[in-house]
């Protein structure tokens, strides 16, 4: 097996590209090692870009937040930028796996990772983040929705890294929550997690709903139905209240060794209610 | 306990400065110069014959060099005999042991196991015990045991244990209620943060030293002597001294068998260590049971009649003796808390294609208790009692004899569930839920478990510096067994703990000992090391009678001297008994002896008797321990989720020997009941587990305990004559009560009854949802 | 096949050492250099038992490359302390007698020492968050929190 360390995203690439595939992509390392380990990865090469030149960062501007690829999730945690503007990432940060996975797993190793059930994808995706993806011939902007095929498959192209996660600057009167149910508050993967991105105007009226949902179907998906009955309905408790019964027709869950489908079912409605809520909240300030 | 010296304090453990300085050895640290490192191959199928197994590609790749399969070491458990180290010709469970190989290199390993082709042809598999015993399961996985009257059981029956005691059916017409409920429990596994490891060097000669941290060195010693075919005075078992939890699932052999034939097929050290998920599937479970209870009261709560039926889950073998005690020993948990007249209990262990049912924390108590104790409540419930009043009504007391027959001493259920009630303020309302979706409530469970009482034996040598040395195979896997034992010896030769040492377990050197199991340590143990003082004493007494011009009985010991009792002044340093005899020339000098033989040593040997029912019935010696718990807790209505406030855990330890240690297993019962009672359960699909790992597996982290201040334990002593100095046995009975209290406060709080353990917030959210739909 | 050099700063020493690309930190510390103190638990990331703390910050070191070591400041058990001098955290653990079997404590102090060095006042909840990766199966961690209390108490880190 071979080792190569590049510094920048360029030589990155080149070794990537000169690997032909067989080679295989390592940053924070936490779940490649045990596939290396444990499930049988077998790479030719292993391409350390942990400590590509750059690409830790969390700025914000007032186009957004951009947040480098190679962040860790424990940076996340306690961000005062994400804390006030961009919840749902922060809720999701700081109950991810352990301190000390967080601090050695990256951002965008999460999403790379496909996980149906990982909690960076609904929070990012309700906040409608959008990766910057590079490969030799150029960078292209995939918005995040559309970036998740199923488990451990993305539109991710061979030879194509993760530079940037974007997420466009929420505005005024806008709230974000990330609900998330698990066994254990920390080292516990999600049974149902339920992001919620909300704008209000003066009226406290939805103009713009984006929810996604976690571990309840084989990648993580925005809400649909919900998000179309919020739009321009005031955001009362009645309101959230329904828009937790039409949650149910957003995922046909399954059960898995974390959960049976029943459970997961009728987890949807609580759980969306839940998000909206503390959006909401929020999005009063 | 009166004028101790040393004994009932809160000795520091002698091995927690080593460990926080992380330089504590265990057996995962151990290595010999050139170790080679071993792997397993096991079965991906439920239930299957092995057509055929090539290791020719493996036994090729350089740097492999071993590779065994059965026929280098047919070998079937010792009792019932239906467990093989390595497959013979069938497995029996996803995860069963087929091959195993040794190689310079754990990739190298890996590689040669990938290389390994076995053939395998699918047999129809079961994975449920009730289909299992039924007339109509798809497969026999082994013959039957003998159940009552001799007479060979129904299908897949591997054990059976019965009590019965008065007349069922005369009771059960007296009753003027009569309850009956079916309750379950989960899969579990002990989770020790030590994984099993075997470090095995076998010389050209067979003999054979093995490193592990097995609870049970003297059991491993004999069981590997039999995979060898050597003798066993061949085999050692060294235990390097700390052992990184156990709980029951290092006991028995594990991997030692096969690093032991694995070493004698390549003649150099092996070690071999488990996987976490070798550790779940792949040593031993808990047994999950399906127990039927049915209960005749009478209006006015007491008890006339209970029969129970207990199907216990094997798994695809038996682990030794293990597999029948635990059907044994699962009905003290139905017979130590109650007055019961007319009693009969039938427990069956059954074979189904899962991993193999053995010691786990609780020892079947756990979940008979479980069951027990849930019905108490809803028995209460269904009399509209107050659900301690009806356990107060029915306790047995001193006195008392039991469905089974003992004959009721020292228990400790009154004054444990009383204190514990005190302490919850039981008759009072919980306060009001945190959660605006939540409600709140207590309950409490009265838990009570045998110990047993085995055999051991220990030896004390005195040095010639007037320093002690501890021989015992007892081994400890964190309550600090080696501490009581050097507490003992202070205590008895009335010297500070700096001048007692613990050794190794080495059975090379440290005396016969059945096993760290069964809550057994403290009595058994206990016993020994203080027979082994007396013996010790003796002779230092003869020695030095002589020289004090006094009877060896009128002599006593403190403080490093000998004395006559009563003249204090006419005394001699134990290390003046030895001789100091040049040797040779100045610097040549050997070190002080004793003419007669190099060694001051007095050994003992712990030997107890059973024990007698009123007809003259032969009953195992045990005790019972009593802990009661009560908790206060709110359920989140709409996930199912548990928030304790406050855990009161009361303990009747008889007299504890080290009263911060005491605690510590009343600490550390809570957290396991708590992580066996509302998270941990193994789950399968088609037999193959898919949770065996620490994610999905959840033992309770910081955040799922209660706060520091939301715990109290207490300690309510009883006068256990049998015992070392009044002890009894605690490392298990801390666990028994929680799940049930737990149970029984969602059910105040919430309406909901949950006859499932553990109580997940999945089972918990679904039933409450079932229970508002239904009353819809 | 290449190896991956290392250069690391560990427990104040400067090594240097050439690993298999896929060795962990982990079997770096306990194979190549000995210091057995760090434990293996689980080699998945999900025990804690492996807890080292890199450029400062606790890490699970059987989900680290050795490889990634290169270039950083890695402090492990045996640095903390000398057989004379026990760090104040080891001093309250001992005295508490907070751990039964002991394979979890040199990844709890190192948990808990880097808490307590950029939070010296944490409440009971900030003490459970940074042990929450910390698996004990012994104790209800209640030693344990209340050792990391009574240090924090004190004003020592």
């Amino acid at each position: 097996m071979d080792y190569l360390r590049p510094q920048t995203v360029a030589e990155a690439l080149a070794a990537i590209a000169q690997a032909g595939g067989t080679a295989t992509v390592i940053a924070g390392g936490t779940d490649i090692i045990g596939d290396i380990k444990f499930r049988g990865l077998k790479p030719t090469a292993l391409i350390n870009i942990n400590r590509l030149e750059g690409l830790r960062y969390i700025t914000e501007d007032a186009s957004g937040l951009r947040i480098g690829a190679l962040t860790n999730i424990q940076e996340l945690v306690g961000n005062p930028i994400i804390a006030k503007s961009y919840t749902a990432l922060g809720d999701a940060a700081e109950r991810f796996a352990s301190l000390q996975v967080r601090n050695l797993a990256t951002v965008a190793g999460s999403l790379g990772r496909a996980s149906p059930g990982g909690d960076m994808a609904p929070p990012l995706m309700a906040l409608g983040a959008s990766v910057i993806a590079v490969s030799p011939s150029g960078e292209r902007e995939i918005d995040l929705a559309d970036f998740f095929l199923g488990p451990r498959r993305t539109v991710l192209q061979p030879g194509e890294l993760m530079r940037e996660i974007r997420i466009p600057a929420p505005g005024p009167r806008s709230g974000s929550a990330y609900a998330r149910l698990s066994y254990r508050d920390v080292l516990d993967l999600c049974i149902v997690g339920v992001a919620s991105g909300i704008k209000l105007d003066a009226g406290n009226r939805v103009t713009s709903a984006r929810l996604a949902l976690g571990s309840v179907a084989p990648r993580p998906v925005r809400a649909a139905n919900v998000e179309a009955f919020l739009l321009g309905k005031e955001l009362t408790d009645e309101v959230i209240r329904e828009a937790g019964n039409v949650s149910s027709q957003d995922a046909n869950p399954i059960t898995d060794q974390r959960a049976s489908a029943e459970y997961r079912k009728q987890m949807m409605p609580v759980l969306t209610r839940r998000s909206l809520a503390r959006a909401r909240d929020a999005a009063q300030g | 306990m009166v004028d101790t010296f040393i004994l009932g304090k809160s000795e520091l453990n002698i091995d927690a400065p080593e460990k926080i300085a992380g330089r504590a050895k265990y057996a995962i640290d151990m290595t010999l110069p050139g170790m080679l490192h071993a792997r397993v191959l096991r079965s991906p199928r439920a239930h299957a014959r092995i057509l055929s197994i090539d290791t020719s590609a493996a036994r090729a790749i350089p740097g492999v060099l071993a590779v065994i399969t059965a026929q280098d070491m047919p070998h079937l458990e010792d009792f019932p005999g239906d467990r093989p180290t390595l497959a013979l010709d069938r497995v029996c469970y996803i995860g069963d042991a087929v091959a195993a190989v040794a190689a310079e290199t754990l990739e190298l390993a890996e590689q040669a196991l990938a290389a390994i082709k076995v053939e395998y042809e699918d047999l129809p598999a079961v994975f449920d015990p009730e289909v299992a015993m039924s007339e109509t399961t798809p497969v026999i996985i082994h013959p039957s045991g003998k159940g009552p009257g001799g007479k060979v059981m129904g299908n897949n029956q591997a054990h059976w244990y019965g009590a019965a005691d008065g007349d069922l059916d005369k009771g059960f017409a007296e009753a003027d209620l009569i309850v009956e409920n079916r309750f379950t429990t989960g899969m579990a596994q002990c989770t020790p943060m030590e994984p099993h490891v075997a470090l095995a060097d076998v010389d050209i000669y067979d003999n054979c030293a093995i490193y592990c941290n097995t609870q049970t060195p003297y059991l491993v010693k004999q069981r590997v002597a039999e995979i060898l075919k050597v003798s066993p005075h061949k085999i050692r078992i060294i235990v390097p001294p700390h052992i990184g939890g156990g709980f029951g699932c290092k006991t028995r052999m594990k991997g030692e068998g096969i690093a032991a034939a694995l070493s004698r097929a390549a003649r150099k050290p092996v070690k071999l260590v488990y996987t976490r998920e070798e550790v779940f599937a792949d040593t031993t479970v808990k047994h999950p049971f399906v127990i039927y209870i049915k209960d005749g009261v009478k209006q006015d709560g007491t008890l006339v009649a209970r029969s129970i039926r207990a199907i216990l889950d094997a798994g695809a073998y038996t682990d030794g003796t293990v597999g029948g005690l635990v059907t044994r020993n699962a009905a003290y948990g139905a017979v130590g808390v109650y007055k019961v007249p007319n009693f009969k209990l039938d427990n069956f262990r059954v074979y189904t294609n899962k991993p193999v049912g053995g010691a786990f924390r609780g020892f079947g108590v756990a979940q008979t208790t479980w069951a027990v104790e849930s019905q108490m409540d809803i028995i209460a419930e269904k009399l509209g009692m107050d659900p301690l009043e009806l356990r107060l009504k029915n306790l047995l007391v001193d006195g008392d004899y039991n469905p089974e027959q003992y004959l009721m001493d020292a228990v400790g259920s009154y004054p444990t569930v009383q204190k514990a009630a005190e302490l919850i303020e039981w008759g009072t309302p919980a306060d009001a839920p945190i959660s605006p979706t939540a409600k709140r409530a207590k309950g409490i469970a009265i838990g009570c478990k045998h110990f047993s009482i085995q055999t051991s034996s220990a030896a004390i040598k005195i040095h010639e510096d007037g320093s002690f040395e501890v021989r015992s195979s007892v081994t400890d896997i964190g309550q600090g067994s080696r501490t009581v034992m050097a507490q003992i010896v202070a205590e008895e030769f009335k010297v500070q703990m700096s001048q007692v040492r613990v050794i190794r377990v080495d059975t090379d050197v440290t005396p016969l000992d059945t096993g760290q199991s069964g809550s057994s340590t403290t009595v058994k143990a206990g016993h020994a090391v203080r027979l082994a003082c007396k013996e010790t004493k003796r002779q230092l007494f003869d020695r030095a009678a002589s020289l004090l011009e006094a009877a060896a009985g009128d002599l006593d010991t403190a403080g490093g001297r000998v004395f006559v009792k009563g003249s204090p002044d006419r005394s001699i340093a134990i290390k003046d008994l030895f001789l100091k005899l040049p040797m040779g020339a100045p610097g040549y000098e050997y070190g002080p002896f004793l003419e007669n033989y190099s060694e001051l040593v007095g050994g003992a040997m712990f030997y107890p008797q059973n024990e007698r029912g009123p007809k003259g019935e032969v009953l195992p010696k045990v005790g019972f321990s009593y802990c009661s718990q009560a908790v206060d807790l709110e359920v989140d209505v709409e996930t199912g989720r548990i928030k304790i406030h406050k855990l009161v855990s009361i303990l009747d330890p008889g007299k504890p020997m080290n009263d911060q240690m005491a605690i510590g297993q009343i600490e550390g019962g809570v957290g396991f009941g708590i992580g066996t009672g509302i998270f941990e359960e193994m789950s399968f699909r088609d037999g193959k587990p898919t949770n065996a790992n620490l994610t999905d597996y959840r033992i309770p982290t910081a955040l799922d305990v209660p706060n520091v201040d939301q715990l109290v334990f207490g300690q309510v002593e009883t006068n256990f004559a049998y015992g070392p100095y009044g002890a009894k046995g605690i490392g298990e009975v801390v666990v028994c009560a929680t799940a049930a209290a737990i149970a029984n406060a969602i059910r105040s709080a919430t309406g909901v009854r949950v006859l499932a353990m553990p109580l997940t917030q999945e089972r918990v959210a679904l039933a409450i949802a079932e229970y508002e739909a239904s009353r819809a | 096949m290449t190896k991956a050099e290392v250069r690391a700063t560990i427990n104040g020493r400067e090594r240097e050492l050439r690993v298999d690309p896929w060795r962990t930190l982990l079997e770096m510390l306990r194979d190549d250099l000995e210091l057995t103190g760090t434990k293996l638990g689980c080699e998945a990331g999900e025990c804690g038992a492996c807890t080292v703390l890199l450029d400062g910050k606790p890490v699970v070191s059987c989900v680290t490359l050795a490889a990634d070591a290169d270039g950083r400041t890695i402090e492990t058990i045996e640095g903390i302390s000398t057989p004379e001098h026990l760090h104040p955290l080891q001093d309250e653990f001992l005295k508490l007698s907070a751990f039964q079997c002991g394979y979890c404590a040199p990844g709890m102090i190192m948990s808990s020492k880097a808490l307590l060095e950029h939070n010296p006042n944490p409440t009971e909840g900030e003490i459970r968050d940074a042990i929450a990766g910390n698996l004990c199966r012994c104790t209800a961690y209640v030693g344990i929190v209340k050792a990391i209390q009574n240090v924090a108490a004190e004003g020592v880190s």
